[in-house]
């Protein structure tokens, strides 16, 4: 009988290392050891450092590996496949961005879901591309933006030569000032200097008096307190009285204002002549009435009926 | 004592002997009867019994690399996932592949070489000439395939094994751990690194035996030319190595 021994080695060797190359890759890719992948494709106008074996992520999460880059004559654009996991359905409306920097070469591939109600796109579908206002676009403005900070940096330099000029010349206001204003400094330093035992005395006087006054309340700070309590609440009844007062300055406020316009009796009475010269001719004519009666009485006590009776 | 102009052309008539015999053998591909069982004799030899030094040098591979990876990115600025970055991409490319050229070329090159050499000297091949047979199919061919095929076989297990003992060691001397390691490795790997590997394998595979088939196939001078070929088969495989890596690189990366 012949013997395969060798045969079934070899085999069984090569066999183990194909299943190792293969779920070795699928497993350092991310990819699912035992699930089928969809690939994908996109037209990118730059493909920005993309390369076999960049990251695909959704919501941040790894989701696939690109495949395949390389330029595409026909459309003049970069044609980039990538498989993701086939249990990752990427609804329509689904578009690519290209993250990262190349400079790091850490680019990587964003796959911005289309909404969740769409349906699932097919295996092999072009999805659109969108450029992002990534870092790489943050430095393609960078020249203009280090532009922008030369002239910057050049006013700041010539405004800093007006400065030391300024400074340097022997007449300048500011030079005068900061001459005035270091003079100042020195005599006060001066001042500090020779006055410093007798500020240090006033310092200590100070501190004692202080002591002094925290001694001389301690004892006695209850009986402060009380009376502060008591003058609290008096300082509230009179804010309660003054309140109470002003509504009855308002209210008397209000009837002088109908006084003064000439409304109600006492307005009428204050302000109407007519009642006034009625009221006096009135009595006026009392008066005269008064001084006939004085005169005559008798004119009118024979009138009465009941005096006749007595 | 050889002459300034015969040692001048001696490389030249190597070169020419070397590329002849490889036409030779490969001219001989169909006789696959011939070679047949001496054939999966050979990959066993050359694979399947290589496994265990194969795996034992990738494992310590791994681990020294890993070791010394993490005793050098000591900063608060560098994460600890370089670590697998490092290692799994270098095991990939190119620490299991040249590791397995180079213990293949000391084991199996020089096994091959004194093989033939001490055939040659004992005139075994001048016999197997004298019965008709094609000691190129015979004897050449079936270790050079053994070799191209085995090779990328032992490259992948050794690169597994590798890249194991890396998150072992990681793991057990407190450098990092297995999801660390793996989130690196999986940050710069690329789906083409493992089939780089495998061409370097093959290549090296080709490299190691058809050089020690040569040694030893033109060995002259008794015991002692076999032993100078069995030397010079695993030097030249090892420098060959090196070559053949250098220039892969610059071709296929």
């Amino acid at each position: 009988m012949t013997s395969y021994r060798n045969e079934i080695k070899v085999g069984v060797a090569l066999v183990v290392a194909a299943l190792l190359l293969f779920f070795g890759t699928r497993f350092l890719l991310n990819l699912p050891l035992f699930e089928r992948t969809t690939i994908y494709e996109t037209l990118l106008p730059d493909a920005g450092g993309l390369v076999d074996g960049s990251v695909v992520r959704l919501k941040g999460v790894v989701v696939g590996r690109v495949t395949d880059v390389r330029y595409d004559p026909q459309s003049g654009q970069a044609r980039v496949r990538f498989q993701i996991n086939g249990s990752v359905p990427l609804p329509e409306g689904s578009y690519v961005r290209v993250a990262g920097l190349a400079m790091f070469g850490n680019v990587e591939m964003e796959i911005v879901p289309g909404p969740a109600g769409n349906p699932p796109l097919k295996p092999g579908s072009r999805l659109p591309a969108r450029a992002d206002g990534g870092l790489d676009a943050i430095i393609e403005e960078a020249p203009a933006v280090l532009e922008r900070l030369n002239a910057l940096l050049g006013r700041f330099d010539m405004a800093a030569e007006a400065a030391a000029t300024q400074l340097s010349a022997p007449g300048s206001d500011l030079r005068q000032t900061l001459l005035a204003l270091r003079q100042s400094s020195q005599a006060l330093a001066t001042l500090l200097r020779r006055e410093q035992q007798h500020i240090a005395r006033t310092l200590e006087n100070l501190s004692a008096t202080s002591a002094q006054l925290r001694d001389a309340t301690g004892p006695t700070a209850d009986s402060i307190q009380a009376a502060a309590a008591q003058l609290r609440h008096l300082l509230r009844r009179l804010e309660a009285s003054t309140a109470s007062l002003e509504q009855a300055t308002a209210t008397l406020d209000r009837i002088l204002s109908h006084i003064a316009s000439g409304q109600g009796t006492l307005g009428r009475l204050i302000y109407d002549e007519t009642l006034y010269l009625k009221l006096d001719t009135t009595l006026t004519g009392l008066n005269r009435i008064l001084r006939d009666f004085e005169t005559n009485p008798g004119r009118y006590l024979r009138e009465l009926r009941l005096i006749d009776v007595f | 004592m050889l002459s300034s102009r015969s040692r001048f052309l001696l490389p030249f008539r190597a070169l020419g002997q070397y590329t002849l015999l490889l036409v030779h053998a490969f001219s001989a591909l169909g006789e696959f009867k011939t070679y047949r069982k001496n054939l999966f004799d050979q990959m066993v030899r050359i694979g399947i019994d290589s496994i265990p030094i194969v795996s034992m040098a990738a494992a310590f591979s791994g681990a020294v690399m890993t070791v010394q990876t993490a005793y050098q990115l000591v900063s608060p600025f560098i994460p600890k996932t370089v670590i697998g970055a490092v290692v799994a991409p270098s095991m990939i490319l190119e620490l299991a592949v040249v590791v397995t050229g180079f213990i293949l070329a000391g084991r199996v090159g020089a096994r091959i070489a004194a093989e033939l050499g001490t055939m040659r000297v004992t005139e075994q091949i001048d016999a197997l000439e004298a019965m008709g047979l094609n000691s190129v199919s015979y004897l050449v061919v079936p270790r050079v395939l053994a070799g191209m095929v085995m090779l990328p076989v032992l490259y992948v297990i050794a690169a597994f094994v590798g890249i194991v003992s890396g998150i072992l060691v990681a793991n057990l001397g407190g450098f990092l751990s297995t999801g660390e390691f793996l989130q690196g490795a999986r940050q710069f790997f690329k789906p083409f690194d493992p089939i780089f590997g495998v061409i370097k394998a093959f290549v090296f595979g080709f490299v190691i035996t058809s050089i020690s088939c040569y040694k030893g196939y033109f060995t002259q001078g008794g015991a002692e030319g076999v032993g100078r070929s069995t030397t010079q088969a695993a030097v030249l495989s090892c420098v060959y190595i090196l070559v053949a890596d250098l220039v892969l690189a610059v071709l296929l990366l």
